[in-house]
């Protein structure tokens, strides 16, 4: 599944991440280094990029406000 | 190529945002990621309707250049040009969307500077980005691909 939305991080485990899509969550590889509480870009099941927190919440009021 | 598949491979990772705005169904967005994958080639009216967005801006495009929306050129001159171009003048969406979501929903010619175990590491503009390397596998370290979101989408 290719996530062109944000997600945030909820676990860490090793190199796994469990991100949080509100409707459910999904693992993701990390490749650079990741923290519990950041929002990210999930692609091809790897942690791709770090969105800043206000752009990613911002975002997703857009995303939401719209449907 | 089928041109479909080249709208398609650009298109695709914007499904889980229409997605979120309850315009399409989550099976309808793992239908289209598969297609993605796979080549399959998608009916034309399916995906006007889906991206309508999109289809609206390549219409526009389509009649400046004289030919039509599925021809090749103008989807090519729309995903290498034209988009990047509507994100910087805040058409639509990107009126309101976060620099950063912007940044990503661009195209860019990027090299590529490490492959690892399906991903590569390429360099656009100064900036480093991990992409998916799905639609170009065989692409290696030195290449040039494009980049949309998430993945490397045509070797250069």
């Amino acid at each position: 599944m290719c996530l062109a939305y944000p997600g945030k991080i909820v676990k860490i485990d090793g190199d796994m991440a469990t991100i949080d899509y509100d409707t459910e969550k999904r693992s993701a590889k990390m490749i650079d280094k990741f923290n519990v509480g950041d929002y990210v870009i999930v692609q091809g099941k790897i942690v791709i990029q770090k969105v800043p927190k206000k752009d990613a919440e911002e975002f997703i009021k857009m995303v939401k406000h719209e449907g | 190529m089928k041109v479909e598949n080249y709208f398609l491979r650009y298109a695709f990772p914007c499904a889980f945002i229409i997605n979120e705005m309850n315009e399409v169904d989550k099976e309808t967005v793992e239908m289209l990621e598969k297609a993605a994958i796979e080549q399959k080639v998608l009916d034309r009216e399916l995906l006007e309707k889906i991206f309508f967005r999109a289809f609206e801006k390549i219409q526009v495009l389509a009649d400046e250049m004289g030919k039509d929306k599925w021809d090749y050129d103008v989807m090519k001159t729309y995903f290498r040009e034209r988009h990047n171009q509507d994100i910087d003048n805040g058409v639509g969406y990107y009126k309101t969307a976060p620099k950063a979501i912007k940044e990503l929903s661009k195209v860019f010619e990027a090299e590529i500077v490490d492959k690892r175990d399906g991903f590569f590491i390429v360099q656009y503009n100064g900036k480093t980005r991990t992409v998916s390397d799905l639609f170009v596998s065989n692409a290696k370290k030195g290449d040039k691909v494009t980049i949309h979101y998430g993945f490397a989408v045509e070797a250069l």
